[in-house]
């Protein structure tokens, strides 16, 4: 039998709860390890699970909703929709192109060698392609 | 020996056997309910307070038997007294030994895993076993209706420690089904409390079928302890059986946590030190979880800052209710 998908989320991390979930719900929509017509675990189960409150669930849900990634609706939880790309603007290449910046300074500054950090960056893009 | 002096005997012994135990029933990393690093238990620190624990539980435990023995025959309450001291100072113990560890101990990163899936979660196989005690209640029930006449006007329906009688109840409805009606009770609260366990746990809690068998035992005992009471006019089951039964759910219990954690290996628990208030009680507003998995190894506690652990709490109080309102 096939396992589901699975998102982890480290509270201690910095990073809020719900960009965390948001941003590892992202990775497997775009992976597309999360195909339309999935259905989300309720905001109950999955707050539970991860230990945070349902506000902070339904809040990841309404910006993954706000993208165009699900479709909510009350009494059916959260669905997986068919979503067009969109164009990025020069604006968001602009703004992309900083936080990888950052990003890999991040990574350098950690002491991983600039060629490792190119190998992680091509496979992750080729895992996007696939 | 006689029964009056062997029954609270070997509650108490069970009950020593337990405490004594407890460092044992959780994972190497976990030690009086403090995270600690892998190797602290064969540090001098973790030896000794395992030694002040085990030591301070073995003389309760030995000082209790000794005032049982002597004082028994003079004092009804000396083993309720003599078990009650042992446990309050046990806990005490360990209380201590969690406030004197606190110092080294560390905090697993707090990573948590959602499976993104939205089957059901089926509940094991054996969980249908749960619902044959109400069979057996209602099968009772209908024994005694069909032999109404046959029930003495006047039988026993409560024993002491030596078995003999001093409660009875007359050939009325309440006299007759009340037994049948507070197991009925207990079973479907056991019941409906090990499917809260299951369902108001992470599903990452190893302990969730165990748990979950053990309440259906629990069940059983209940169920046929009732059944026997109300049906003593016609059938007997053999005296040994349901505490039989009691004791090797609670031994079995032991020697599978023992087992288990021993050897587990899997992510250690990513709850907040900060929210267990001595090792025992966990309270944390800001996880929606209603059960947790206790830091001292002997199952779930209810996570006290989750405002339905007051519901949970309470319900037994309608057990209670119901016996005075069905009281012979």
């Amino acid at each position: 039998m096939k396992s589901s998908p699975r998102i982890h989320i480290d509270i201690d991390s910095g990073i809020p709860a719900t960009r965390q979930i948001a941003d590892a719900l992202r990775v497997q929509l775009v992976e597309g390890a999360l195909r339309p017509g999935t259905q989300l675990p309720s905001v109950r189960r999955a707050a539970m699970e991860l230990g945070v409150h349902f506000n902070t669930v339904a809040e990841a849900y309404r910006v993954l909703a706000a993208e165009g990634w699900l479709d909510l609706r009350h009494g059916r939880g959260a669905r997986v929709v068919d979503r067009e790309p969109r164009a990025a603007s020069r604006t968001d290449i602009a703004d992309y192109r900083r936080r990888l910046r950052e990003l890999i300074s991040q990574m350098r500054a950690r002491g991983v060698p600039p060629g490792k950090i190119a190998d992680e960056l091509r496979s992750s893009a080729e895992g996007l392609e696939s | 020996m006689n029964m009056i002096l062997m029954v609270p005997l070997v509650a108490h012994l069970l009950m020593s056997l337990a405490l004594f135990s407890i460092p044992y029933l959780t994972r190497r990393e976990i030690l009086f309910g403090v995270v600690l690093p892998a190797d602290f238990r064969s540090r001098r620190e973790g030896r000794r307070a395992i030694r002040v624990f085990q030591t301070t539980v073995a003389m309760s435990a030995i000082s209790g038997l000794f005032f049982m023995v002597l004082l028994r025959s003079r004092f009804d309450a000396v083993p309720i007294f003599a078990s009650g001291v042992m446990m309050v100072l046990g806990f005490s113990a360990f209380v201590m030994q969690n406030r004197k560890l606190r110092a080294f101990a560390i905090q697993p990163r707090p990573v948590r895993e959602l499976e993104l899936s939205t089957e059901p979660e089926r509940l094991p196989r054996f969980v249908w076993l749960g619902l044959v005690p109400l069979v057996i209640l209602a099968a009772s029930a209908f024994y005694l209706g069909a032999h109404w006449d046959d029930i003495p006007e006047r039988r026993p329906v409560q024993w002491d420690v030596t078995g003999q009688p001093n409660g009875w109840a007359d050939r009325t409805p309440e006299g007759v089904y009340g037994p049948l009606v507070f197991g009925t009770g207990m079973t479907l609260w056991l019941f409906a409390f090990s499917l809260v366990i299951w369902y108001g746990s992470r599903r990452s809690e190893p302990l969730r079928r165990p748990v979950l068998g053990v309440f259906i035992a629990l069940e059983w005992v209940a169920a046929l302890m009732m059944a026997d009471v109300a049906m003593r006019a016609f059938i007997r089951l053999p005296l040994a059986l349901l505490p039989g039964i009691l004791i090797a759910v609670i031994l079995a219990s032991i020697a599978y946590l023992i087992k288990t954690n021993r050897n587990s290996r899997g992510p250690l628990d990513a709850t907040p030190n900060e929210c267990w208030k001595g090792g025992i009680i966990y309270y944390n507003p800001g996880d929606p979880v209603l059960f947790v998995g206790r830091r001292d190894g002997a199952g779930f506690t209810l996570n006290m800052g989750n405002p339905w652990s007051w519901v949970v709490i309470g319900s037994p109080l309608l057990i209670t209710l119901t016996t005075f309102l069905i009281r012979p």
